[in-house]
């Protein structure tokens, strides 16, 4: 996995949503899945998807996942990103994901 | 296939700069020691560089003839040989007008994890790698042989690996790529770049400037910036090249072999060496 730490190179899409939804990302071309944010104010289990299969999945009340240069994964062409919550209550949750420029 | 890690703008020619073309090699009858022997002989443009300009084109896709982009390429899948069309699928390296003019260029892919597959097709023209058209590398196989990894080019300035230029053709470029996505990788949707220079050139007809041009080549301080590319790098066939009939009027060739050239060069330089072995070059 490259990830080269040059935003020129990389067109940023961010979603975000509230309380029980999930949020979800389909690619153009190929990137990563930057960094996932969320907050709730109770414990949640957050459920990063790629194509339909989890990749990684994270639980708190405050989570913080991923970083420009650390990325949670990397993503391909027209493939869906999606974030889900469960037992959400009062959630917020991000996500940004980074596609080749082009 | 060029085993530095320059770049093309480390080859970049200035005006006034000297720039010869390798078209190689041609099978020709040789005497060497006596004997006649059929042999690779190269032929060698000269040119003196009057004006440069930029040339960029980016991002450019992966493109059909018609202009239609081929798209996501999955993991262990490729794309077949083919020149480089924009979207109304015009090869975007051609040069048709004037042989007074080259593009020098070199092709870059942003993702990693790409292989870059380049060839000359089988055809009158040319013919690159020492593979016959039934062996040669397959893209869409994946063969690990005859490409170069994305990773080792550069986006905005890509590697003298897939360096080339292109002459007036009367039709398409000769030069073709093809991709594959290596396995393990994600979906990609290549994304490229051809970056490099046109020049704009005037022929060097004079043979003893042509032969001081060849020394400059291989001294430590050359007395003028030569840059020499090759137009068919490794390959072992018998094959026509297409030069301009305004190159073969203005006489800026040389032919050339092992057992002549260099012992002309260094005659030409001032150091005495003994000719026994080298006898003539004839035609075939």
């Amino acid at each position: 996995m490259t990830y080269q730490e040059n935003s020129d190179n990389f067109t940023t899409h961010e979603v975000t949503g509230e309380t029980s939804e999930s949020i979800s990302h389909t690619t153009e071309v190929d990137g990563f899945v930057r960094s996932v944010e969320a907050s709730a104010s109770e414990e949640i289990t957050i459920t990063v998807s790629v194509g339909g299969t989890e990749v990684a999945n994270y639980i708190g009340t405050a989570v913080s996942k991923g970083e420009f240069g650390e990325p949670i994964t990397e993503v391909g062409a027209e493939e869906t990103v999606e974030v889900s919550v469960q037992e959400s209550t009062d959630t917020a949750i991000n996500l940004v994901v980074d596609e080749y420029k082009g | 296939m060029k085993e530095d890690s320059t770049t093309i703008s480390d080859n970049k020619l200035e005006p006034e700069d000297f720039l010869v073309l390798h078209f190689s090699p041609s099978r020709k009858s040789q005497t060497i020691s006596g004997d006649t022997v059929r042999t690779k002989v190269s032929e060698l443009y000269f040119f003196q560089v009057a004006d440069t300009s930029e040339i960029t084109y980016k991002p450019l896709r992966i493109r059909d003839n018609v202009g239609d982009e081929v798209g996501v390429i999955e993991p262990g899948e490729g794309v077949d040989y083919n020149q480089l069309y924009d979207d109304s699928g015009n090869d975007i390296l051609r040069n048709t007008d004037d042989p007074w003019r080259i593009y020098h260029y070199s092709l870059g892919v942003r993702q990693s994890g790409v292989r870059v597959y380049p060839r000359i097709p089988d055809a009158n023209f040319g013919g690159a790698f020492s593979w016959l058209s039934g062996s040669e590398p397959s893209p869409q196989n994946g063969d690990e042989v005859g490409y170069v990894m994305s990773g080792e080019t550069d986006y905005e300035d890509p590697s003298s690996k897939l360096e080339g230029f292109v002459n007036k053709q009367d039709d398409l470029t000769q030069t073709q790529f093809g991709f594959y996505v290596e396995e393990g990788e994600v979906p990609k949707r290549p994304i490229l770049s051809v970056v490099g220079q046109a020049y704009e050139l005037r022929p060097v007809y004079d043979k003893s400037q042509m032969l001081e041009i060849l020394a400059d080549l291989s001294k430590y301080e050359p007395q003028h910036r030569v840059e020499l590319i090759d137009y068919t790098s490794n390959s072992l066939r018998t094959h026509n090249t297409n030069i301009p009939d305004e190159w073969l009027s203005s006489e800026n060739t040389l032919t050339v072999s092992d057992a002549n050239t260099s012992t002309t060069i260094l005659e030409e330089i001032g150091i005495d060496v003994s000719v026994d072995d080298v006898v003539d070059v004839g035609g075939e």
